[in-house]
């Protein structure tokens, strides 16, 4: 599955943190064939079939592996999707471990420009015999067309687990750019023989403008003819700004050719984010305030020794905005009613758009932020 | 520059009217002479367009202060031109000078000069430049222009006011801001401000 996902690291933990099934190093490949039925947020419903590649190394603390998926839709249309990981634990430090893990990540998906994604993650997990927790920050950015936004998170889980399954419960925090949300998962699996069912219920919450939303998935494993298992997943998902996947229900069944069969994995929809400017640190904050009939133009700046502002208004020369408490600046003559564009400068730095205003290109190789004032 | 070209730019400047001279005057000491000639010469141009000067010297003066050449910056001041030219035509002579700025905006991102027109038409006496901002914003946060222009229209029909029209703006591009395709986060937006109206859904979805 080429999303970030919490509990894709909580896996990993245990099946090895908790030493329950000792791993000796090898390496494993398998190839997912499956048909789907999608239905992306925003679309009409299409069949799309799929490849899924994937390849594994292991040893008891450390894992690497690679997966990718190829997807076309009814339309011709079709997704790349690629995602290398990596995650290693120290020794235990009595009923301790600490556990580092990065990944990175790209997308592309026709009509659409490429996303990237790198992040990096520690987690310091308390074990039990049949149980575990563990909490950690992640950091790491998200690329689209050359802009960047920044990704920082936390995330906290717990889990139990039994001679024929496992329930666990993650909750995270993420922030990319100027949009953050909160996930609550839980997820439970139980195997039987040869067939293993997974299912997971999540709630999406704080997100800011964007509401909430539920999701989950059942997803069954059975194997049989020795490598060869038969895959079925169904579900929903929400977007994922971190790898560009946008919300979605599917129906997959197919094919697992693999010695061992891990959980389904569910088709994606690369969709990227937009793109992004300049980081609030970088240019500021836009909002505007009404007085005396007219807009003014504030930018909040916090810790700016100097902000300065070009535009329209301006007959395009730089003036600076004066400094007002909290670390807002303003500009202080009015705005009547008009179609604005302006760009403005932190501290000396490059001339950017602030967060808050729509932005266009300018015609110069650059980016204009452009106010309307009703 | 020599003494014929001198003479018919003497001349042109004597027929220009003295808020476009006075516009064109802002270039002085930001732009080299030939620029500021070749500016002056397309807002000459514009005006009998109905074209107003100050957006153009406006797109000057902002080519000149992120350091562009004067062929680009005389580029981009045509091009303008073009736009402003064009909704000049689709909202009529009437249209104010911030509608036509708003409209030149709309046709750069797309929008098709029909629709200018259809809202003129139904809108004779009110401004237009909130509704033409926003489309133009919409197309360029990836909204399809068809998309955008029915969805405000769409919301005008429903009397919507300007304050309202920029949240639904904003709401939109916080949804794809999350990650929702740009199309389905207007078409959802939309019917969401209409409650009881889906059936106005301005585009129909499309598969992936």
């Amino acid at each position: 599955m080429p999303r970030r996902s919490p509990r894709r690291l909580l896996a990993l933990a245990v099946c090895c943190a908790a030493g329950a099934r000792p791993c000796a190093a090898q390496v494993e490949a398998g190839l997912d064939a499956a048909a789907s039925y999608v239905r992306y947020e925003g679309f009409l419903g299409s069949g799309a079939a799929s490849l899924s590649p994937s390849l594994a190394w292991r040893s008891p603390r450390t894992t690497l592996a690679a997966r990718g998926t190829f997807l076309v839709f009814e339309s011709g249309n079709a997704s790349l999707q690629g995602l290398l990981t990596a995650g290693t634990f120290s020794p235990a430090l009595g009923p301790l471990r600490v556990e580092a893990q990065a990944e990175a990540g790209a997308s592309s998906y026709v009509g659409f420009a490429h996303f990237a994604h790198a992040l990096g993650s520690l987690r310091l997990h308390a074990l039990g015999g049949r149980w575990g927790a563990w909490a950690g920050p992640l950091l790491g950015s998200v690329a689209h067309e050359g802009s960047g936004a920044g990704a920082a998170g936390v995330a906290a889980g717990a889990w139990m687990r039994w001679p024929a399954g496992a329930l666990e419960v993650i909750w995270s925090r993420v922030t990319v750019g100027d949009t953050a949300y909160s996930d609550v998962q839980a997820r439970a699996r139980w195997h039987a023989g040869a067939l293993e069912v997974e299912g997971t219920l999540g709630a999406r919450t704080a997100i800011p403008g964007g509401g909430a939303s539920a999701y989950g998935d059942v997803s069954l494993v059975l194997g049989f003819a020795g490598p060869v298992a038969l895959i079925a997943t169904a579900g929903r998902y929400p977007g994922d700004p971190v790898s560009g996947s946008i919300p979605g229900r599917y129906v997959t069944a197919g094919l697992r050719l693999s010695p061992r069969h891990p959980a389904a994995a569910r088709p994606t929809l690369a969709v990227p984010a937009p793109a992004r400017t300049a980081t609030p640190a970088a240019s500021g904050a836009a909002t505007v305030e009404e007085r005396d009939g007219l807009a003014v133009l504030v930018v909040t700046a916090g810790g700016a020794r100097r902000v300065e502002l070009m535009g329209d208004f301006t007959g395009w020369q730089a003036v600076d905005l004066a400094p007002g408490a909290d670390g807002r600046w303003r500009y202080a003559p009015g705005l009547p009613a008009g179609m604005y564009r302006f760009n403005v400068r932190v501290d000396g730095g490059p001339w950017a758009v602030p967060d808050g205003v729509a932005t266009a290109a300018d015609e110069f190789g650059g980016r204009v932020g452009v106010l309307v004032v009703p | 520059m020599n003494a014929r070209l001198l003479g018919v730019a003497l001349v042109l400047a004597a027929a220009r009217p003295a808020t476009a001279v006075a516009q064109v005057e802002r270039l002085a000491g930001r732009v080299d002479d030939a620029t500021r000639a070749a500016v002056a010469a397309v807002v000459d141009s514009a005006r009998e367009a109905g074209v107003p000067a100050e957006p153009l010297v406006n797109k000057a003066l902002e080519g000149a202060s992120k350091g562009a050449d004067g062929a680009r910056i005389v580029a981009a001041v045509h091009a303008l031109a073009g736009d402003l030219g064009r909704a000049r035509s689709a909202l009529g002579p009437g249209a104010s000078p911030a509608e036509l700025v708003a409209g030149g905006a709309a046709v750069r991102a797309g929008v098709r000069g029909a629709v200018l027109e259809e809202l003129r038409a139904r809108y004779p006496r009110e401004s237009l430049m909130v509704p033409l901002a926003v489309m133009a914003d919409l197309v360029a946060r990836g909204v399809p222009a068809d998309t955008a222009a029915r969805s405000v229209l769409v919301l005008m029909r429903e009397g919507v006011r300007d304050a309202e029209l920029v949240a639904f703006r904003q709401s939109v591009e916080r949804d794809i801001a999350l990650g929702a395709p740009a199309g389905g986060a207007a078409a959802v937006r939309l019917d969401g401000a209409l409650p009881g109206t889906t059936s106005t859904t301005p585009a129909a979805p499309r598969k992936p």
